[in-house]
């Protein structure tokens, strides 16, 4: 029954203390959430409320005062492929191509370069980026950099993917056009994802999971399942049930 | 920019054109005496003879390529040495704090010596002539290296750095493929400045005593009242210093091919 589960945060903690200050922060007070295989779990909350520190601690980049985050039983070390990450800048190697780009982490393995060649273009073709293979970041747009983001961790076939308000920095078009991209990867591929964002709406229409965090110090304030069954289309939004869910949800955020 | 040179520019070329044309007239009616000021037909002549010889009008006649090749071993050994120092030390500070507190503050107080003010005691360490050159470019060319390639090295962003480390690589696949072409632009601002610099301070050391050298040639010019060698050796040294600069860009495009802001020659 263990090994269902994927992450597991139990009653973490976290503060930070500005150099020269005596006094700290507290950023994430008594935090337990759990992301089942195969799940896809958005953590929503009001910017600055500590979201992004809960993912750096799953991602393996800082670590909790107290409390434990467990991997697939494990307790979390450092950063992994395993747990891939997908930044809210796209965070892309400026030096690179997009096939570049994609191909790091596998090369970083050693893998085989007739294999790294065929994984690369079908996960080109996954994202939608054929035809811009040697094209460099700083050429496409905000959007297509978020693709070659997604395609760089997905060829990883990592077991859980870490998304830190990925779609936040886009343009409203945009964000709904890669938030379907989204949906057909996971209905193709059925990643376990943890999804932090600030969007009420794109939680609900991505999530299977919904935890809600206050302000600072972050605490869950709700855990909620989402009621629609996947895929779920745009219209999704005008659903009397989704329209009730995030109005409950934004009066909680405030 | 290369449009702009395709279509000429009248306005640029006004200058120059008339500064010849004018050094030419004065020169050549005898107004400055060619002591001061050799014509420009006469360096000509001059300068066939230095690269090639045959003629004998100086005493460097036929031995460009000897002065030449002493002066850019010397610039060799002193840059290298430099480069070799500033980036492994800077990737060192740039990236450890410890060693950043143990050794910055003390390089740039050693810093705050002008270069020039250590060839007396370069002098008394190495002598006059060769090793006082070549240390003489080593120090001045290790500044400008170690400053860009501590700043390169320390400012590679975060989040770069966390994107590398979460898609597998190790501290060694780190250094290779994440830190060292984000700091690579600054390495090459700084070993450019470092290049150009090692030439400056390649004729300080060599204006002290060396037999060979486009410097040498400089000095010993002007006590035999050869003045027409001086502005030869002058241009020789620009031209040098601007095929060096050409060639380290090449390496370093070639080292990193799609870097962006890739800088050019």
């Amino acid at each position: 029954m263990m090994v269902q589960q994927a992450l597991i945060a139990n009653s973490v903690h976290k503060s930070f203390s500005a150099p020269a200050e005596e006094s700290s922060l507290a950023v994430l007070e008594n935090i337990s959430v759990i992301v089942e295989q195969g799940e896809i779990v958005a953590l929503v909350g009001p910017s600055g409320c500590g979201k992004s520190t809960l993912l750096n601690i799953a991602a393996g980049f800082e670590k909790p005062d107290t409390g434990e985050v467990l991997f697939m039983g494990n307790t979390i070390t450092g950063p992994s492929p395993e747990r891939a990450v997908v930044f809210q800048s796209a965070s892309l190697f400026p030096w690179l191509t997009v096939k570049e780009n994609i191909a790091f982490g596998l090369k970083t393995a050693k893998v085989k370069p007739k294999i790294i060649e065929e994984k690369c273009s079908r996960f080109i073709e996954l994202v939608g980026l054929a035809g811009f293979e040697n094209y460099y970041p700083y050429q496409l747009s905000g959007g297509m950099q978020q693709r070659v983001a997604l395609a760089r961790v997905l060829v990883l076939e990592p077991k859980m993917l870490l998304m830190d308000e990925p779609f936040a920095a886009l343009d409203a078009q945009t964000r709904l056009a890669m938030q379907q991209v989204l949906m057909s990867i996971s209905m193709a591929l059925k990643p376990t994802i943890l999804f932090i964002t600030h969007d009420v709406e794109e939680a609900l229409i991505l999530a299977d999971k919904v935890y809600v965090m206050s302000k600072l110090p972050g605490t869950i304030i709700r855990e909620l399942e989402v009621p629609f069954a996947r895929p779920r289309p745009i219209s999704i939004i005008g659903d009397p049930q989704f329209s009730k869910l995030k109005s409950e949800i934004l009066a909680q955020l405030f | 920019m290369r449009s702009a040179l395709r279509t000429i520019d009248l306005t640029v070329l006004a200058l120059p054109v008339s500064l010849l044309a004018a050094w030419y007239l004065v020169a050549e009616t005898g107004q400055v005496p060619s002591y001061l000021l050799p014509s420009p037909k006469e360096l000509v002549r001059v300068t066939k003879d230095f690269a090639w010889g045959g003629t004998g009008l100086t005493p460097y006649s036929g031995t460009l390529m000897e002065h030449v090749a002493a002066s850019i071993m010397r610039v060799l050994s002193g840059f290298s040495l430099a480069a070799f120092l500033g980036l492994s030390l800077g990737l060192l500070t740039g990236r450890v704090s410890l060693i950043k507190r143990l050794m910055d503050p003390t390089i740039h107080l050693v810093r705050a010596v002008p270069g020039i003010g250590w060839l007396p005691l370069a002098m008394v360490w190495f002598g006059v002539g060769e090793k006082t050159t070549v240390f003489l470019i080593a120090l001045a060319a290790f500044f400008p290296v170690y400053i860009n390639a501590a700043h390169g090295f320390a400012n590679v962003p975060v989040h770069l750095l966390r994107a590398g480390q979460m898609l597998g690589a190790d501290k060694y696949a780190l250094f290779r493929s994440v830190i060292l072409p984000a700091a690579f632009p600054s390495l090459i601002v700084g070993l450019r400045l470092g290049l150009g610099v090692s030439w400056g301070f390649l004729v300080l050391g060599e204006l002290t005593g060396v037999t060979k050298g486009l410097g040498a040639v400089m000095m010993d010019a002007r006590l035999l009242g050869q003045t027409e060698m001086i502005p030869i050796a002058m241009i020789c040294i620009g031209l040098l210093g601007k095929i060096t600069d050409m060639l380290l860009i090449k390496v370093c495009n070639r080292v990193y091919p799609g870097h962006v802001g890739k800088v050019s020659g």
